[in-house]
């Protein structure tokens, strides 16, 4: 009994946190909508800074993460399947499947974790405070920006990685393994099924939004101290790459 | 000469659990006045200033600026600054320019050139015009303070609330602030409501000093 009951208190837990995501979302995605024009410059600049960031940090992590992983997924396929099988596990083990959470990764790690602390910062700071008092909402400066910028950089970062991916994993498994059977590099580009390439974009779309209203709604969870940083960053990283397991698998089984 | 009720605590009351941080406190401040609360124990005077700005709740009692409730006041084109203890509530990775340009930049269609010219006027204003384009954490504590000083008074709000700004200021620090709120009173009639420990209640530039002891009001005394 208490078992269950202990289950349906977590059960309950987890839907008020998706709940408390969910909010913020629409609470962020709204204040789209009250841009004023002449805040527009202003927040196209710090967006901009957002998506520079974001794409900057991870782009040497990221060549290097989808060229090895291209290599062992092609040299890999090229051994055990026929050349006419790869354009195909190309398409969706590196396209769909691997690239997509290869970048979530990394922007976890290197973008997710930077807006948790910062935002945790900031409001130890009472900076978020002092944007209140000037009648600047929390949604349309500092949560918006984080969220546009995510998913742009998101989708460009995948895009790149796809690239690195193929052509990284093309000649780097020609390096590695002579003896692999050849065929044109052109083969493999244009055997990329552009429904596999939609739905990765549906993906990079949804992770950057999982990734950086989780980063920034455990940002907001810290209180009076500076010791809860590293807690509530280490809970952001756990259950950004959690919901994002979650929505690839649901993605990938549901709608591919 | 201080004019119509601006902010008025009526009977605020504040508990946190079981430890009552502010008991019953009345208090107005009004047009173009600059109100000086000291807090005999420093407990409950960020609280004050908090509730003052409609950024907490009270437990009991209520705050009322201009007639209206705090809570419902609107919050753009802002009517209040706030300069926040410790470092002021600045961004930390913004420079002190774009600090003090934010407001003006998000509220107002203004030029660059027109913005450049009004922050570096409230910036020199406070003495820190030098400083403009370094970051916040390069600056001291107190000086940090006097840029946000300079952020609140940039968009000339009605009231600024000043949260413990003296404490760990040094001479140069204190004489600027109390020049740049003098000045900002001539000029825009703002007022100001600023809370500190009893050790800073020589602060010269109030009209009045309330002192808080054990969280309720016991003294009120006019100046001159």
């Amino acid at each position: 009994m208490e078992a269950l009951i202990g289950i349906g208190r977590m059960a309950l837990s987890v839907w008020a946190y998706l709940g408390s995501l969910l909010a913020l979302l629409l609470a962020t995605v709204r204040s789209a909508g009250a841009i004023r024009p002449r805040s527009m410059r202003l927040l196209g600049r710090v967006t901009m800074l957002q998506i520079f960031f974001t794409g900057f940090q991870a782009v040497l992590p990221l060549t290097i993460a989808s060229v090895a992983l291209g290599v062992l997924v092609l040299s890999i396929s090229l051994q055990y399947l026929p050349v006419d099988y790869v354009q195909g596990v190309a398409s969706i083990v590196i396209v769909r499947e691997v690239v997509p959470l290869v970048t979530a990764f990394l922007i976890i790690g290197r973008s997710g974790t930077a807006i948790t602390i910062e935002i945790a910062t900031m409001k130890l700071n009472d900076e978020l405070l002092a944007l209140e008092v000037m009648g600047i909402p929390f949604t349309q400066f500092v949560a918006l920006p984080r969220l546009v910028g995510a998913v742009v950089a998101f989708l460009l970062l995948q895009v790149y990685a796809d690239l690195f991916g193929l052509l990284g994993g093309y000649y780097g498994s020609a390096l590695v393994d002579a003896q692999l059977p050849a065929y044109p590099v052109a083969d493999l580009l244009q055997g990329i099924d552009p429904a596999d390439f939609a739905l990765a974009c549906l993906k990079a779309v949804l992770f950057g939004v999982v990734i950086s209203i989780t980063a920034i709604q455990q940002g907001l969870q810290v209180g009076r101290s500076r010791r809860e940083i590293p807690i509530v960053t280490s809970r952001a990283v756990v259950r950004s790459l959690l919901l994002c397991f979650l929505l690839n698998t649901a993605v990938s089984v549901g709608v591919g | 000469m201080p004019g119509a009720p601006l902010l008025e605590f009526h009977r605020v009351s504040l508990r946190d659990g079981e430890i009552p941080v502010l008991t019953e406190v009345s208090l107005t401040v009004h047009e173009a006045e600059i109100v000086g609360v000291v807090f005999q124990h420093g407990i409950g005077k960020t609280s004050l200033l908090y509730i003052g700005a409609g950024l907490m709740p009270p437990t009991a009692g209520e705050v009322v600026y201009r007639g209206r409730r705090i809570a419902e006041l609107p919050k753009t084109p802002p009517k209040l600054g706030f300069v926040f203890e410790d470092d002021g509530g600045l961004l930390e990775n913004t420079s002190v320019f774009d600090n003090v340009a934010l407001p003006l930049r998000f509220h107002l269609e203004l030029e660059e050139k027109e913005v450049a010219r009004k922050v570096e006027e409230v910036l020199s204003l406070v003495g820190m015009e030098e400083q403009a384009g370094r970051f916040p954490w390069q600056l001291t504590g107190d000086r940090q303070r006097l840029v946000a000083l300079a952020r609140a008074l940039v968009y000339e709000p009605e009231l600024v609330f000043v949260d413990d700004f003296f404490l760990g200021a040094d001479a140069d620090a204190f004489r600027r602030m109390q020049e740049a709120i003098s000045l900002a009173r001539e000029a825009h009639e703002t007022a100001f409501l600023l809370v500190m420990e009893a050790s800073a209640a020589d602060f010269g530039v109030a009209d009045r000093l309330c002192l808080v002891d054990h969280g309720a009001v016991l003294e009120l005394e006019r100046d001159g």
